[in-house]
């Protein structure tokens, strides 16, 4: 059973993949007219469009254009920049470093703020703190991540002079300089997202509280702090995370523009500098690069999602 | 949401529309408040520029409601785009006649891949940037969301009696969804209606921030919180009024949303 669920998914992995890759070829290559004209512009020498367009491979006809390329992102060869002249692969493995971590930690920091908020809330229903709680996930679900992050910077860099405004020393300089640096676009992308999540978390907290395992629990004489942590959350976590899931593909485009606000030179800087330059390679690249991580991500919280469930083990759905 | 909040918002939304609509001296005044005019630039707010002037002269007050139509169509454009293919196909995949509703959920779950952002740089490399990038780029990510809310909700009422009924009276599948299924699931898709316009305002803002959305010299307020960044120590009230500007209206369409989505679903009318 679990071979097949695996097995299915990964079909459907692959598909999604070789979609996406398909999608993003036709935009960026084909449907924009003659990629070597776009990069050297209109009054380019025909000699030296011809050479582009050899050295780009656009004298072969498409589906081998795009065989070529699909098949090197297979082999992780995402081709060569035109303005760095280096593989996009290295201009990307050099600004994950900051990307990776600003992603992760940002998501790390919605579900520490929302699990807490959202739970208080759900359990304290209509009382005044789920009011001023609710009020509170209204309004920063309303502010712009970057109006945000300039809030941030004019409080804690412009007049505090706490955090640095931007710009990122390099992990080299240290593990605590580098982490500084990413606080405030950590927090500005954090907290939106964290406004969507605790909304999940406290109407999982109601509707798990009226279950009977709860009276249950309440009646063997539990704590209200017991039952939330051994019983309510642990039920109420399955939405969450896939939830949680979908709000990584908001953090990864997020994260690009909360980026561009701190001049990190992380992924986003690289994907506009390129589409400015007309670097087409990078711009398929990272097209690709995070495109591929949602699809990645939600397809393995919903796989997790049906292997943590308990319910689905128990009728052997999900494990043999 | 309570039912107060949503009619505050609904009469401010309302206030401004009249304003836009209305008036014309009005937006005749604020045009001429958009001109660059470098001898009165940064001046703090007076009785000629209420709200001051940014770094080129331009009147903040005529550049932050000039702004909200620049993110009011797009958001817009965004909605009709979303909301006319979105909520057929989920309501096409709610009746689940074939592996016609598995293909148009799964193509849901593949549109869902693509963040806003990353469709507006793939259509910038086509288009360039501008209103129209911005508006299908966030109009593309809108229909998998009506798509899976029209589904949602449509799903349950195919086992309702009255469709039985309606189909031994023989009805076809789509008489059925258009006289029995839609009518029933139209609140659920205004209340996302609201929503998404709120959600859209700020994914323009991000968009045009970053330069791939509304390109100068149109005023949009993602444009002038770029704008405003570099001068945040000399003149931090340039990046709150447009901040304010976006938090506001994305409030009153998101809060609107709820309270509707609310009426729309007794069961959560308490939550």
């Amino acid at each position: 059973m679990l071979i097949r669920v695996l097995s299915q998914r990964l079909i459907g992995l692959f598909g999604f993949f070789v979609l996406a890759s398909i999608v993003i070829f036709l935009v960026v290559d084909v449907l924009p007219g003659d990629p070597a004209t776009l990069m050297l512009g209109t009054d380019a020498r025909p000699d030296t469009l011809n050479a582009l367009r050899h050295q780009l491979g656009l004298d072969k006809p498409l589906i081998i254009q795009y065989f070529s390329w699909a098949s090197g992102l297979v082999r992780l060869d995402f081709g060569t920049s035109m303005t760095y002249a280096t593989p996009v692969l290295t201009l990307i493995a050099e600004r994950l470093p900051i990307s990776l971590p600003l992603a992760a930690f940002s998501l790390i920091l919605t579900a520490l703020i929302a699990i807490p908020f959202g739970a208080l809330a759900g359990l304290k229903k209509d009382a005044a703190t789920d009011r001023i709680i609710r009020t509170g996930m209204q309004i920063s679900l309303a502010i712009p991540n970057i109006w945000l992050a300039i809030v941030l910077v004019l409080i804690f860099a412009v007049s505090l002079h706490w955090l640095p405004a931007g710009g990122f020393p390099g992990w080299g300089a240290g593990v605590w300089p580098a982490v500084r640096s990413l606080l405030l676009p950590m927090v500005a992308l954090a907290v939106p997202q964290a406004a969507i999540l605790a909304r999940i978390v406290r109407a999982e907290v109601i509707d798990k509280s009226q279950e009977n395992f709860v009276l249950g629990a309440r009646a063997r004489g539990l704590s209200d702090q017991a039952i939330l942590l051994r019983h309510i959350l642990p039920n109420a976590m399955l939405p969450v995370l896939s939830v949680m899931g979908l709000q990584c593909a908001f953090l990864i485009a997020g994260t690009v523009i909360v980026e561009t606000g701190f001049s990190l030179p992380g992924l986003g800087r690289l994907i506009f500098q390129a589409i400015n330059q007309r670097d087409m390679p990078v711009v398929k690249g990272v097209a690709m690069l995070l495109v591929g991580s949602v699809i990645l991500i939600n397809s393995v919280v919903d796989l997790a999602a049906t292997l943590i469930d308990p319910r689905l083990r128990r009728r052997g759905e999900a494990l043999p | 949401m309570t039912p107060r909040t949503a009619w505050i918002a609904a009469l401010l939304l309302a206030v401004f529309i009249a304003v836009y609509a209305v008036v014309p001296t009005v937006s005749e005044i604020l045009n001429r408040g958009l001109a660059i005019s470098l001898d009165v630039r940064l001046s703090p707010p007076s009785h000629n520029h209420w709200l001051g002037t940014d770094q080129l002269g331009r009147d903040s007050l005529s550049m932050v409601v000039f702004g909200c139509l620049s993110s009011l169509s797009v958001a817009l454009m965004a909605v009709i785009i979303g909301a006319s293919i979105g909520l057929p196909l989920g309501l096409l995949a709610s009746a689940r006649t074939s592996i016609m509703s598995t293909v148009i959920l799964r193509l849901n779950d593949f549109i869902f891949a693509f963040p806003a952002l990353v469709t507006a740089i793939l259509i910038h490399t086509l288009f360039g940037s501008g209103i129209l990038t911005a508006g299908l780029a966030i109009g593309l990510f809108n229909i998998p969301v009506f798509a899976r809310t029209i589904y949602g909700a449509a799903r349950p009422i195919w086992t309702k009696d009255f469709i039985r009924a309606a189909r031994l009276a023989g009805k076809g599948n789509l008489t059925i969804a258009m006289s029995h299924v839609l009518p029933l699931v139209a609140s659920v898709a205004l209340a996302q209606i609201s929503t998404q316009i709120g959600l859209g305002i700020l994914a323009e803002a991000g968009l045009s921030y970053v330069g791939i959305g509304v390109t100068p010299p149109t005023p949009s307020w993602g444009r002038m919180l770029n704008e405003a960044q570099t001068l945040i120590a000399i003149a931090p009230r340039l990046a709150l009024i447009p901040g304010v500007a976006i938090a506001l209206f994305v409030f009153m369409f998101t809060s609107l949303g709820d309270y509707l989505s609310d009426l729309a679903d007794p069961k959560r009318r308490d939550g």
